[in-house]
């Protein structure tokens, strides 16, 4: 009986043992904390990357002015537009006030937008820009938008998304920086009430642009 | 065989069982920690990163507002007195345009981020510019109290951090722009002497080569609107080269031809003519000074024979005397040959040149053609009838001596003597005596002051080879000398004018460019796509806007000023050189409507986002100046020997 009974007592240690030894390997580092807290620093530095660097820090970004019906090239004109000293977030509020969209029951109406350029030339820029600060290291996701502005019947906004997600892994961090347009909320207003005819509408246009970053593993 | 340890084996599994729960619990707190300190590190990140955002957004309001400020004041540059009324203008309009944004941006920033709240106790900011490098633009405001309270996404950590000094560049080159444009203004005279200059080469060109001036008002316009470019493309590296291809449109583009360039005769090379003509009055001078002792040789040789034994050495003494006279005639004769050399020479040095330059070929044709009139005989005939004449006599005078004393003997020496020295005495007289004028010749002319038509006399010395004598060579070739001087007079005038212009070649392909459309607003064009600049460095764009009112010719020659219409230059014979002065002068008056508009773009940098049509586009800045009403006049001078004619159209 008592070599069964010392039989037993190694058993029940060898089982503590057993589920013990995984316990304390898992406890001192988890890596998920590692790479959130790495993922959480590295997109918050780049959004001020974003904010901060200049456009010919990325080689410079240029585009073509919609030539609306002129033949530029016999006016001696040229239609590009050289763009050095803004920074990439001044690039995208820019963009939206120059690109701001028509929406009419839901559907995008596609208006005479001479800055269309603009607005595809940037999506490539902003992408290999982001690129070459991520280096692989993330997916990402870009997301600037402005609030929209309601006029009854048709609303503006401006929406653009510029991403890299390849790895097709998982979101690991979020992050949102608000940037100004180039332009007070009254005279984007006014702007709109003169260039669509519409008197006095009585609203209130937020000039702001929200730029949401999010960052994928791969 | 009994065994026993110290503890039971079940006490050793629960101090086993114990012990692993504190290792587990030690483990868990460790991860808790690590996980706290983790949380903190970002909290700590993400307010550092707010603040950063925070400063970046103001410093874009500052920037959008400087924007805005620039460019309504620099689109009313004239408006302003001076340079720092000015900037002080686009700083309050910056203030003012800042504080608005800034106190909307403040508000709306908590609905989108609720972390970051601004306060702010002034409801005014200053802002303040300066000069950066190249021109462009730095902007500071002081924040005074203006506090950004950020808190972590957690809640955990809070700062409250103050906003004072925000300085930001201002992608434009508004400073460069109102250099640019000071530089035009300043110096806008230059565009009346370039202008100047152009119509000067064309009118001596036509004169001289075409022996027509067509006072064209098209071409004037032209010349004026390349000469305003080319003072652009100096002040500002570029032009309105559109512009002025529109207004050079449908005429001759005076840029792309050839300049007739006719250099004005220089008093350098009239010196050079007069001093062929020195030359052959001082070998005249040599001569007649040779033939003066003549006289004296032959009292000498009387003096012998009244005083001296003939017939003991007496004869031989005067036979000397009149050997050594006789060869002092003969070496008169040699200096007339040189004066009549040196004329020659003068005709061959024109003759020389007349090839490639029609100006010395005219005073080549005028020293040797009747071309004043026809009775009055050219300068190269007096002269040539003049030295020949002139040798004839002395000649005749030295056979006179030579033979007298060939025949001389003690017998008949003393009448000889007598019969020679009447003679010389009657020879000399015409030889040496400076005429008067043989017959007069009229020629119509026109005295300047006050203009009127006259008739003027030109006298003539020297008709035919008789004529010819060492007084009457001198009183020509004097005159000639004379003329010559006249002629300075004038050319020096043709000195004075300004030289033609350089078109640079930028500027020359650029007005070949196809103009713009009719009715298109070349103003809101430009603004929106300014032409590229001719010289890449500054990189600005040029627009102006100006038309001539009214171009307007007067001339103020002598027979131009008595007949408006008059349809030649005013003629200024020019006796001996026998040479007629064609004197075409006028004063042409451009008349620009009011309010000229020149204005500059940085092309460079487009970067004002401006409203346009139904949306917003990036614009360069521009800077704007609407000229001071001005006249400009050119008063143009041509002379030239060949006569031409000056017609308006």
């Amino acid at each position: 009986m008592r070599g069964i009974g010392s039989i037993t007592d190694m058993l029940v240690f060898a089982l503590v043992l057993s589920v013990a030894a995984p316990l304390l390997f898992s406890a001192p580092g988890e890596p998920a904390t590692g790479n959130a807290r790495y993922a959480a620093s590295f997109s918050q530095s780049l959004l001020l990357t974003i904010q901060n660097s200049t456009a010919d820090q990325f080689g410079g970004l240029e585009y073509n002015l919609g030539a609306f019906g002129l033949d530029l090239p016999s006016i001696g004109g040229t239609t590009t537009k050289s763009l050095r000293y803004k920074t990439l977030a001044g690039l995208l509020a820019e963009d939206a006030l120059l690109n701001l969209r028509v929406e009419v029951a839901g559907e995008n109406i596609q208006i005479f937008r001479m800055n269309e350029d603009l607005d595809e030339k940037l999506g490539v820029f902003l992408k290999s820009a982001l690129n070459e600060i991520v280096g692989g290291r993330f997916g990402y996701r870009l997301r600037a938008c402005t609030k929209p502005i309601d006029l009854g019947t048709a609303r503006l906004h401006f929406e653009t998304t510029v991403e890299n997600l390849a790895g097709g892994g998982r979101q690991v961090w979020s992050e949102t920086a608000i940037v100004p347009l180039p332009v007070s909320g009254s005279e984007l207003v006014s702007r709109v009430e003169n260039a669509l005819d519409l008197g006095p509408l009585g609203i209130y246009a937020d000039p702001t642009l929200e730029i949401t970053l999010e960052l994928w593993s791969i | 065989m009994k065994e026993r340890g110290f503890m039971p084996m079940s006490t050793a599994g629960v101090l086993v069982v114990l012990l692993f729960l504190a290792v587990v619990g030690h483990a868990a707190s460790l991860q808790h920690q690590q996980s706290m300190s983790t949380a903190g590190d970002i909290s700590a990140s993400e307010v550092r990163i707010l603040y950063g955002e925070t400063e970046t957004n103001v410093e874009a309001l500052l920037r959008d507002s400087v924007y805005r400020g620039l460019w309504e004041v620099s689109k009313r540059a004239d408006q302003y007195p001076n340079a720092d009324s000015r900037k002080q203008a686009v700083e309050a309009l910056a203030s003012e345009y800042f504080t608005e944004r800034l106190n909307e941006f403040f508000a709306n920033y908590p609905t989108h981020d609720a972390r970051v709240e601004l306060c702010q106790s002034d409801n005014c900011v200053n802002v303040a510019l300066q000069r950066a490098e190249n021109g462009y633009v730095l902007a500071t405001t002081e924040l005074p109290n203006t506090v950004a309270r950020l808190c972590s996404r957690d809640g955990k950590l809070s700062v409250k951090v103050p906003l004072d000094e925000t300085q930001t560049f201002v992608d434009s080159r508004y400073f460069l722009l109102q250099e640019r444009m000071d530089d035009f203004l300043q110096e806008r005279g230059n565009i009346g002497t370039l202008w100047k200059g152009m119509e000067y080469a064309w009118a001596w060109g036509e004169a001289w080569l075409r022996g027509d001036v067509n006072l064209s008002e098209g071409r004037t316009k032209g010349f004026f609107q390349i000469a305003w470019a080319m003072h652009e493309l100096n002040s500002f590296g570029s032009s309105d080269y559109l512009a002025a291809a529109q207004s050079l449109a449908g005429m001759e583009n005076p840029a792309t031809e050839e300049p007739l360039v006719v250099t004005p005769i220089h008093t350098a090379d009239v010196e050079r003519l007069e001093g062929f003509i020195d030359r052959a009055v001082g070998a005249i001078d040599g001569a007649k000074a040779l033939l003066g002792t003549v006289d004296d040789d032959i009292s000498l040789a009387k003096n012998i024979a009244a005083t001296e034994n003939l017939e003991n050495g007496g004869l031989g003494k005067i036979k000397a005397v009149l050997d050594n006279s006789a060869a002092k005639i003969t070496g008169a004769n040699g200096k007339i040959s040189d004066a009549g050399g040196e004329f020659q020479g003068l005709l061959n040095s024109l003759s020389q040149g007349a090839s490639g330059n029609v100006m010395i070929a005219a005073i080549y044709q005028g020293l040797t053609t009747r071309k004043l009139d026809p009775s009055y005989p050219s300068l190269k005939e007096q002269v040539e009838w003049g030295v020949e004449g002139a040798t004839e006599k002395i000649s005749a005078l030295k056979d006179a001596v030579t033979r007298a004393s060939g025949n001389m003997d003690a017998a008949t020496a003393r009448s000889a003597l007598d019969q020679l020295s009447t003679q010389v005495e009657s020879s000399m007289v015409p030889l040496l005596h400076e005429p008067e004028a043989k017959r007069l010749v009229y020629v119509k002319a026109y005295a300047y002051d006050p203009p009127r038509e006259v008739l003027r006399e030109l006298q003539v010395y020297i008709d035919c080879k008789a004529d010819g004598g060492i007084g009457s060579l001198r009183k020509v070739l004097n005159g000639a000398r004379g003329g010559f001087e006249e002629m300075n007079e004038f050319s020096q005038q043709g000195e004075d004018s300004p030289s033609p212009p350089e078109i640079d070649e930028g500027l020359k392909n650029a007005l070949l460019q196809n103009p713009l459309p009719a009715g298109l607003n070349r103003e809101n064009i430009y603004e929106l796509l300014p032409p590229p600049p001719i010289n890449p460095s500054p990189g600005l764009s040029v627009y102006h806007n100006f038309t001539v009112e009214s171009v307007g010719y007067a001339r103020e020659d002598p027979a131009g000023w008595l007949y408006p219409n008059f349809p030649t230059a005013t003629p200024i014979p020019i006796p001996f050189i026998g040479i007629t002065l064609w004197w075409g002068q006028w004063n042409t008056e451009v008349k620009l409507e009011h309010r000229a508009v020149e204005e500059a773009f940085d092309f460079d940098n487009p970067t004002l986002p401006l409203a346009k049509g139904v949306g917003y586009v990036h614009s360069p800045l521009a800077y704007k100046w609407n000229v001071p009403d001005e006249t400009f006049g050119a008063r143009v001078i041509v002379v030239s020997l060949n006569m031409f004619t000056i017609s308006t159209s």
